[in-house]
């Protein structure tokens, strides 16, 4: 099956809603960032005291810190180190946003091929997302 | 000797002399982590500008070397930096997948990117970069997987050595799998000014070979280009131009669902992962004009330098002979 030379319709509308994602995603980290480390808003953790933290491993960094894991960050948005977390959950689901945007596409073309790899795609982002599969060590 | 072999001679041993220098002296303070806490409010600043100019370098290595900050970051930071190895691989997942979600749009517009042969690897990539995350996390110690990235860094030098290129490899029959994904396409070579016709074949071993590098890719926190595109160029007979393009826009598949399992345990410190996206980012535009000036190989073989030295710091780390 040959394919035209030009993107795809759904290839296109994927590259433009990835592009307005990525640059919000981005400027949002670098946006937290500053407001972190210029003491902006109150933090969880101080910044001058995070050197005291970071060497350590998950348990004892969140057991020791109070910093909220899973999707208890949603809580803190007032907290100066949770807004970086922001931009991190836009990058993180900028592929999930991207692949429901262009599901319907394939429906009206009646791709069936591609229509189960995407529903399995965005089950597979969504089950990452949720933190069901938790881990302890 | 010519005065550009001369100075090319001296870029190769300063490159990676520079890099192991300014690296080795921030492993010697965090040694001194003791003493740096009992002032941690200048310290802090400290390894945050150290970080940045360490992935600033890597930037401009990387670029002209066709590996991505990802698999430079990940060994180094992780070796000499006093970062939970955790940390470092959280922030090499967001770093790889900030860079391939800003490269993706302008790739897949221009059509160097194919949605549909980024499909179905990208799948069986990201449910095994998941499965790769849980892994390193539940079941390896931090010595574990030191271990584990010196060996995998060893086998990224390998493939930088051995690799070739195919810019047009020729699939005289499309196999069964990849005619029914229609995993064929057309675009048009600027360099060669022609219109490429291009069709797979090897589809159910290439998913294969990519479950395999998403499950690295999620253990270690490494980006994934450089296994990427050696797979989908020489094994699957996608045009090199494609491959690199689409290798991108694939990574950020494969890096979402690990990266959504370091998120969820709090395992991504945007103070680690941002001064290191900056760094990297102005790097890469300082390596692509430097790309210009120095030869490919020079650079390519001083992040072979690099790696080899980071390579050989985490396996001593991870067998506890250099700690």
């Amino acid at each position: 099956m040959k394919q035209p030379q030009t993107p795809s319709t759904e290839q296109l509308k994927y590259a433009s809603l990835l592009q307005i994602l990525s640059i919000a995603g981005i400027s949002l980290l670098i946006i937290g960032f500053i407001i972190y480390v210029g003491e902006i808003l109150t933090p969880i953790i101080p910044v001058d005291e995070l050197n005291k933290y970071w060497n350590l491993n998950s348990t004892e960094y969140i057991s020791k810190t109070g910093i909220p894991t899973g999707w208890n960050w949603i809580f803190f948005l007032n907290k100066g180190d949770i807004i970086s977390f922001l931009g991190i959950i836009i990058l993180t689901s900028a592929d999930i946003i991207c692949f429901i945007r262009v599901l319907p596409i394939f429906i009206k073309k009646k791709d069936n091929i591609y229509i189960f790899i995407i529903i399995l795609q965005i089950i597979v982002f969504i089950f990452a997302a949720s933190g069901i599969f938790e881990i302890n060590h | 000797m010519s005065l550009f072999r001369y100075r090319t001679t001296i870029y190769t041993f300063i490159l990676p002399l520079f890099l192991i220098i300014i690296v080795s002296n921030a492993f010697a303070q965090g040694n001194d982590n003791q003493i740096n806490s009992l002032n941690p409010s200048s310290d802090w600043w400290m390894w945050i500008i150290v970080l940045f100019i360490i992935s600033f370098i890597l930037g401009i290595i990387a670029v002209a070397a066709g590996v991505g900050g990802g698999v430079l970051f990940v060994p180094i930071v992780g070796s000499f930096f006093p970062f939970h190895i955790d940390f470092v691989r959280g922030a090499g997942l967001i770093l790889a997948l900030a860079g391939a979600l800003s490269a993706g749009p302008p790739l897949l517009k221009n059509g160097l990117a194919n949605l549909r042969l980024a499909l179905p690897f990208g799948l069986v990539a990201s449910v095994f970069s998941f499965l790769g995350a849980n892994f390193g996390l539940e079941m390896l110690s931090p010595p574990d997987i030191q271990k584990i990235l010196g060996f995998i860094i060893l086998l990224v030098i390998v493939v930088m050595i051995v690799r070739k290129k195919d810019d047009l490899p020729e699939v005289k029959k499309q196999d069964t799998l990849g005619s029914f994904l229609g995993l064929s396409g057309i675009y048009h070579d600027l360099f060669l000014d022609k219109t490429i016709h291009w069709q797979i074949h090897r589809t159910l071993s290439g998913l294969i070979l990519f479950a395999f590098i998403g499950f690295i890719a999620g253990m270690l926190g490494l980006g994934a280009g450089w296994a990427n595109v050696p797979v989908l160029n020489l094994w699957l007979g996608v045009p090199f131009r494609v491959s690199v393009a689409s290798s991108k826009f694939i990574l950020s598949i494969t890096d979402t669902s690990a990266a959504w399992v370091y998120a969820n345990k709090g395992l991504i410190l945007p103070i680690i992962a941002v001064p290191s996206i900056a760094g990297i980012v102005i790097g890469t535009k300082i390596g692509v004009k430097l790309l210009l000036k120095l030869k490919p190989q020079l650079l390519k073989w001083t992040v072979i330098i690099v790696l080899l030295f980071a390579s050989l710091r985490a396996l001593l780390k991870g067998f506890h002979i250099w700690n």
